[in-house]
């Protein structure tokens, strides 16, 4: 890493995120970082009309950029981001720049990021999503995470229940099945839930049984995940042959 | 045979829809209040909803020559939307008294949040107020687990069962609900929930009684044309006629007739069309000739 650019934000709890993300941007854009240094010097509150504005403008920065090298990458994994290699450079940026605004905003950061979430986009949000686990006390935004679960925009659920170790850190019980429960109907790879062997209870062994012996009664497949997942194998076969018609 | 689809979002569906089902015997349809994909971020986008549901859709339903009847309520889903819950519930104990309006519904579970306890169980008691009967949705996820959950959510409060349809039933939730007295609803659907030879499976096991099907057909991947799909499969089967008339008429009428905002006598009549009509000044023709007293072409 080069010399981490300074942050004004240091001294607040969340000291190395800022220097990494203001050093992996000025390796690749200086105008970026003396941008994103502008934006992290007083930062808008997020939800602000200048905030949306500036969060907006970041994703059309760092088009074309170099991808992240194996040792930038290995940084970004030890400041929590699961899978740094999915990381376009813009989201970085993004995370910067609200890492800084919800450190400003002090006991309203939980409200003021909710009201970030609800006038972003499907980016936006899946960018807010990813970032939780690198603000600081990341425990208040769990319910906004636990809402986002209810999207049926995929790639906005994916981006808290998928590569994203957040949800195994804050979720309650009852939102983290759910999630998991979710996975599995929309397809998603069960492996890329952060932290499952974890969090793996007695309830949420219940409900996969459950979805299973489902899925037998109504002659349809049981996704491979589901076996996984309750970690042995299928005592029975299945009420009736896969059935490709039956999706 | 004349058909009831007890459960379907017409807001979503087109005049080609209205027309193929008026051609295909459906001739009344109840249409819940439900989610439009994305939360609504103010209680007032509800008012507007409930709004077009007693008034443009219906309009454009009797077009068709289709009855139109719809449940309010505020959906599980949405239930988890601290900031707006209070106000929608307000709207919802204005326009229950609407005429059209034949039941609470669609409310139930969603994720099982003490919120999603909390509003399902205060939309029963405006049940009870209103005396009209509910139409409950169960979860996706954790349906079994859901539904008995639903079932005894419904018990403490002493609703009668024959006041309360369970909705997207499936071989495995469908004993316990008949077991309950409640009537016992099934979705149709292109590639979940359930589908026309299980249904018949089901008939052939259960029977009729209480037993109802329906398309839900909404923005996602659905099939308006499910319910006389499914009656044509069950006859296909060998199924008696009266079977199936029990099932895709007689129980949505008698269901949503407890609400005493539907008349079974005037069911029986056809609606006559008249494309001469507006809705506030508003047709749904775009320059074609007016149908008048037929069922519209497409």
């Amino acid at each position: 890493m080069d010399e981490p650019l300074h942050s004004p934000v240091e001294s607040s709890g969340m000291q190395p995120l800022q220097p990494v993300i203001n050093a992996l941007v000025a390796a690749r854009d200086p105008d970026s970082a003396a941008w994103l240094a502008s934006i992290t010097t007083a930062p808008p509150l997020p939800g602000s009309p200048a905030f949306m504005r500036a969060f907006a403008m970041a994703g059309r920065r760092l088009r074309g950029a170099t991808a992240l090298s194996d040792g930038e990458q290995a940084v970004l994994r030890f400041l929590g981001i699961a899978r740094p290699d999915c990381w376009p450079l813009q989201r970085l940026l993004r995370a910067g720049m609200l890492a800084a605004a919800v450190d400003a905003s002090g006991d309203e950061a939980a409200a003021r990021l909710t009201s970030a979430f609800r006038t972003s986009d499907n980016e936006e949000r899946a960018t807010i999503l990813q970032s939780l686990v690198l603000l600081p006390s990341p425990d208040r935004f769990a319910p906004l995470a636990a809402d986002a679960c209810r999207s049926s925009v995929q790639p906005v659920f994916e981006a808290i229940a998928a590569d994203n170790g957040f949800p195994a850190s804050h979720f309650t019980d009852l939102a983290f099945n759910q999630m998991v429960l979710k996975a599995v109907f929309t397809g998603l790879a069960l492996a890329r839930v952060v932290g499952l062997e974890l969090r793996t209870t007695a309830v949420l062994r219940r409900m996969a049984a459950d979805f299973r012996s489902e899925r037998r009664a109504a002659g349809r497949p049981v996704p491979a995940d589901l076996d996984a997942l309750l970690a042995d194998p299928p005592d029975a076969p299945p009420c009736a042959p896969p059935d490709s018609s039956h999706r | 045979m004349r058909l009831f689809d007890p459960h379907i979002h017409m807001t979503s569906r087109t005049t080609d829809d209205y027309a193929a089902m008026r051609r295909a015997g459906i001739v009344a349809v109840t249409e819940p209040a439900f989610w439009l994909g994305q939360p609504r971020t103010h209680a007032g986008s509800f008012e507007d909803y409930f709004l077009s549901l007693i008034g443009w859709e219906r309009f454009r339903a009797s077009q068709f020559g289709i009855r139109h009847f719809c449940t309010l309520g505020l959906n599980p889903k949405e239930a988890n939307t601290p900031e707006i819950v209070d106000a929608v519930l307000d709207l919802v104990d204005l326009y229950l008294e609407k005429d059209g309006v034949v039941a609470v519904g669609e409310i139930g579970y969603d994720d099982m949040t003490p919120a999603e306890d909390d509003i399902l169980g205060r939309q029963v008691e405006m049940a009870r107020r209103h005396e009209l009967p509910i139409m409950i949705h169960t979860p996706h996820r954790d349906k079994k687990a859901g539904t008995r959950r639903t079932i005894d959510l419904l018990r403490e409060t002493g609703i009668p069962p024959h006041m309360v349809l369970i909705d997207h039933n499936n071989e495995e939730t469908l004993p316990a609900v008949l077991d309950s007295g409640c009537w016992a609803g099934h979705t149709i659907y292109p590639g979940s929930k359930m589908d026309e030879p299980r249904m018949v499976g089901l008939v052939q096991r259960f029977g009729a009684e209480r037993i109802m099907v329906n398309s839900s057909a909404d923005w996602g991947i659905s099939d308006p044309l499910k319910v006389p799909k499914t009656a044509e499969a069950m006859r296909q089967a060998g199924i008696a006629d009266e079977t199936i008339e029990t099932i895709v008429w007689r129980n949505p009428i008698a269901f949503y007739a407890l609400s005493g905002r539907l008349d079974p006598a005037e069911l029986e009549t056809p609606l006559p069309v008249d494309q001469r009509l507006l809705f506030e000044g508003n047709t749904v023709l775009r320059g074609q000739k007016p149908a008048v007293d037929t069922v519209p072409a497409v």
